[in-house]
């Protein structure tokens, strides 16, 4: 007796073997369309932080993850379930590996001239003031390294393990904490948030 | 956890410290507890971590999910494996949860049995092929 139950796409907190995702994935082989969609209402949102964070653009973030998605449709054959890799650290892998094939495709644009708005009082200072600072992490992340990027990216803001992130990057848990600090030490310096930390080390010497 | 510990975490792990490795985490709670320096260090850190969070950030568009569906029920998948011998390989190998070269070693055993075995027959069907060659070319010699 076939005891197979059909969902619709909406309930999808359900726990069953076939609805993780290594149980979409083994029905997204089969050319089962609803398993496909319940994958990307899963997790369209996680990737595109990152494609995000990777590349600055909504626009290219956007194409990148959907770029990922019809690889995964049209050759869900290229993750390999078998090799214990799990899916979500296997589709990283993927979209990071678009952002950087597309960021050295990019030409750099160039710089936008600098305009100052009229002085409206107090909030409009503000607001740009707050622009400005975000432009200012923005320019300082951009200046790092590709690899620190990614891991400041991972760890910091998408919330992935050292561990984790270091399988997506194929790197040693070490490699990646290493990354992961000078990109931090590097940041500090550059955004001025290190007079604690120096304080700190200057007591232990 | 001394000092020298704590900063090497901080880096690792951030100023989040639930979100440190299990047990870490309470242990450098209570060296903040007693340790004014390191509390303020712990301060600066959070402090640090929330200016990069706010790093600009646009949300996606609506109906990007949506999007990806419809791209994907446009786009021409290989369907040619269901059915055929490859595909029911492929159906077999995806459905035993067995690492791959467990099953790879007994299955290139068996193609190499079955190879040597039709190979045998092959070569024995050539070797009485010849000797009706040779007999037919003794036989045209006796003839003459």
């Amino acid at each position: 007796m076939d005891t197979t139950v059909t969902l619709p796409l909406g309930q999808m907190g359900i726990e069953t073997k076939e609805f993780t995702d290594e149980g979409l994935m083994g029905r997204i082989r089969n050319g089962d369309r609803e398993a496909f969609s319940m994958l990307v209402m899963r997790h369209t949102k996680k990737y595109y932080s990152l494609a995000y964070r990777m590349l600055s653009s909504r626009e290219e973030a956007e194409d990148i993850v959907q770029e990922s998605f019809l690889i995964l449709w049209t050759n869900p054959a290229s993750w390999d379930g078998g090799r214990q890799t799990k899916f979500t650290t296997w589709f990283y892998r993927v979209v990071w590996n678009a952002c950087i094939d597309r960021k050295r495709k990019n030409t750099p644009l160039p710089m936008e001239d600098g305009f100052d708005p009229p002085d409206e009082g107090r909030g409009a200072e503000e607001a740009l003031e707050m622009k400005r600072n975000k432009e200012n992490i923005d320019a300082c992340i951009g200046e790092l390294p590709e690899s620190q990027q990614t891991a400041l990216a991972l760890c910091f803001y998408e919330g992935v393990s050292n561990r984790e992130a270091a399988e997506i990057m194929g790197l040693s848990v070490k490699a990646l904490e290493s990354l992961l600090m000078r990109a931090k030490a590097s940041l500090r310096s550059k955004l001025g948030g290190d007079k604690g930390r120096e304080d700190a080390n200057n007591g232990q010497r | 956890m001394d000092r020298d510990e704590f900063l090497k975490y901080l880096e690792l792990y951030g100023g989040d410290l639930g979100r440190w490795p299990s047990g870490l985490g309470e242990e450098a709670r209570a060296a903040c507890a007693g340790s004014r320096e390191m509390r303020e260090v712990l301060d600066q850190e959070r402090r640090f971590e929330d200016s990069l969070m706010e790093r600009g950030f646009e949300e996606p568009s609506p109906g990007l999910e949506a999007r990806i569906i419809s791209a994907a029920a446009r786009v021409k998948r290989p369907e040619a494996r269901k059915g055929s011998v490859l595909g029911l390989l492929s159906a077999v190998f995806t459905a035993i949860p067995l690492p791959r070269p467990a099953i790879a070693l007994p299955l290139l055993l068996v193609l190499g049995m079955a190879a040597g075995y039709l190979y045998a027959n092959y070569a024995e069907q050539d070797t009485d092929n010849a000797q009706y060659a040779e007999l037919l070319y003794y036989g045209e010699d006796y003839n003459e």
